[in-house]
């Protein structure tokens, strides 16, 4: 028999921590990039030119780089110009800031589907900006952003893996030491994509409990 | 006249004619190189009910829509309200928080209701008050049940919009416009959306509170109400007061062979 699970009881514990890293490191991610995305799409629906130009360039620039170019450049070029970071932390560095770019889009289209009258008559009854954004914007927009932040949550896990290549420890880079140890690639294949989809699994789950709550009644 | 008050209005008949409630000098707005609003002059007492009627595109609604800046005049005009500005001398340049300030002293009620769908009826009422910290949040919460019963809602505070009809929608609106104490309230086509069979609750609001002595100005498709209801109907056409008066002299008389026509076809599609 070609599969061996005992394989991967032997390599349990380095497998494990892979797994955790790649969990802290996806939590992080869209800690960092949900309040920022959020911001960002703000600023582009914003009546202020100045914000909406700059957030638009943020968007379209990042967008147009490769995310491994990205991660290199956070890996190896912030060091070159003396800012020294962990693996862990460029790696999340550079998830974010292309994260938050993709993010913001997916948000904006939330708010953009919240219909003028709304901003009318929030302007007629004199509600300050802030006050609007938070009371009256953003609960409307959150049914139609629901979905594709659930989807962008779920190409996030997968991009993780793109951290082994700058030596994050995840569950990608773990895997694949093991690959090489053993010369045996299907069973730690098999862990690794296992967890993704449980994790992926896990977010598709998470989506349908929350679009429940914030569906407008 | 109704004994309770439905709103704290400040303005009584007895000052009607020294000073305007609402005075437009002036009042000029383009969209790109068509020019909705040629100029408008118009004064309107404390107190008075005034109809603005006219064909679709004849600029009715965006000169209510100047009134409180939802569109911002073109250079060359101001907007008084009870002697002060609501822009400044020029009004693209009016800071947020001023236009903020001078936007709560009038209510406006708009033909889609644009009631906040995340909110309870009640809710809505209390959103504006809540923000400019007119209260307690019990006294705010009070203010607004006393506002919903009045319209004919109490037992429905606690509906979302959605689960309302659009005859009550709009009674919703008209209570949460009135929530910040207006002096002025305007009203853009609130019954043309309507089902034909809840016009009427929504007309019953709207005459009370011409009663207790708002000042009003409703551009309206419902010639009845203008007529029974309204001090003064003014008839739009090409961005411009054409025939200004009393319902019985604009309605039943009317001067101007394209008032004359816009009724002949207005009543025959009634």
């Amino acid at each position: 028999m070609n599969f061996d699970p005992t394989l991967i009881e032997n390599a349990l514990p380095s497998l494990l921590y892979g797994v955790r890293t790649t969990i802290w490191l996806f939590l992080a991610i869209m800690g960092l990039c949900t309040p920022l995305a959020l911001l960002v799409a703000l600023a582009r629906v914003s009546r202020v030119r100045g914000l909406r130009r700059a957030a638009a360039t943020y968007v379209n620039v990042i967008r147009a780089l490769p995310l491994l170019v990205i991660l290199y450049f956070t890996f190896y070029g912030l060091p070159s110009l003396g800012v020294f970071v962990s693996p862990f932390t460029a790696a999340l560095v550079g998830l974010t800031v292309v994260t938050t770019a993709y993010l913001a889009e997916d948000l904006r289209s939330g708010l953009m589907a919240v219909p003028r009258g709304q901003f009318e008559a929030a302007d007629a009854l004199g509600l300050p900006t802030w006050r609007f954004v938070w009371r009256v914007l953003v609960p409307q927009a959150l049914p139609v952003m629901c979905g594709p932040y659930f989807t962008r949550a779920i190409v996030t896990v997968k991009a993780t893996s793109i951290a082994s290549l700058v030596a994050v420890s995840e569950l990608t880079a773990q895997s694949m030491a093991k690959v090489t140890e053993t010369y045996r690639s299907v069973e730690f294949l098999a862990f690794a994509a296992v967890v993704y989809l449980l994790l992926t699994s896990l977010m598709a789950i998470l989506q349908s409990r929350v679009q429940r709550r914030v569906t407008l009644p | 006249m109704k004994d309770t008050c439905m709103t704290a209005n400040p303005a009584t008949p007895a000052r009607a004619h020294d000073r305007p409630m609402l005075e437009l000098v002036n009042l000029r707005k383009s969209f790109g190189n068509k020019t909705v609003l040629h100029g408008v002059d118009l004064k309107v007492p404390a107190g008075q009910v005034v109809s603005i009627i006219g064909a679709s595109g004849s600029g009715k609604s965006t000169l209510l829509r100047c009134v409180n800046h939802l569109e911002t005049p073109d250079a060359g005009s101001a907007v008084l309200i009870d002697g002060q500005r609501i822009g400044g001398p020029d009004p693209a340049r009016v800071s947020r928080r001023d236009l903020r300030r001078r936007r709560v002293e009038i209510g406006m009620v708009f033909q889609h209701f644009n009631l906040f769908p995340n909110m309870t009826a009640l809710e809505n009422v209390m959103e504006a008050p809540l923000a400019h910290r007119r209260g307690t949040r019990a006294e705010i919460r009070d203010m607004a049940a006393g506002l919903l019963d009045r319209v004919g809602l109490a037992d429905r505070m606690d509906h979302h919009p959605g689960k309302l009809s659009g005859g009550q929608q709009q009674r919703v609106a008209i209570a949460r416009a009135l929530a910040m104490t207006p002096k002025l309230m305007l009203f853009d086509e609130v019954t043309s959306a309507l089902d034909p069979e809840l016009v009427d609750d929504v007309l019953q609001v709207m005459r009370q509170l011409a009663e207790e002595g708002m000042t009003m100005l409703v551009v309206t498709h419902e010639m009845a109400f203008a007529e029974d209801v309204g001090d003064r109907v003014i008839f739009m056409a090409d961005g411009a007061i054409h025939e200004d008066g009393t319902p019985a002299e604009v309605l039943r008389n009317p001067q101007q062979a394209r008032t004359r026509s816009f009724l002949g076809r207005a009543m025959r599609a009634r």
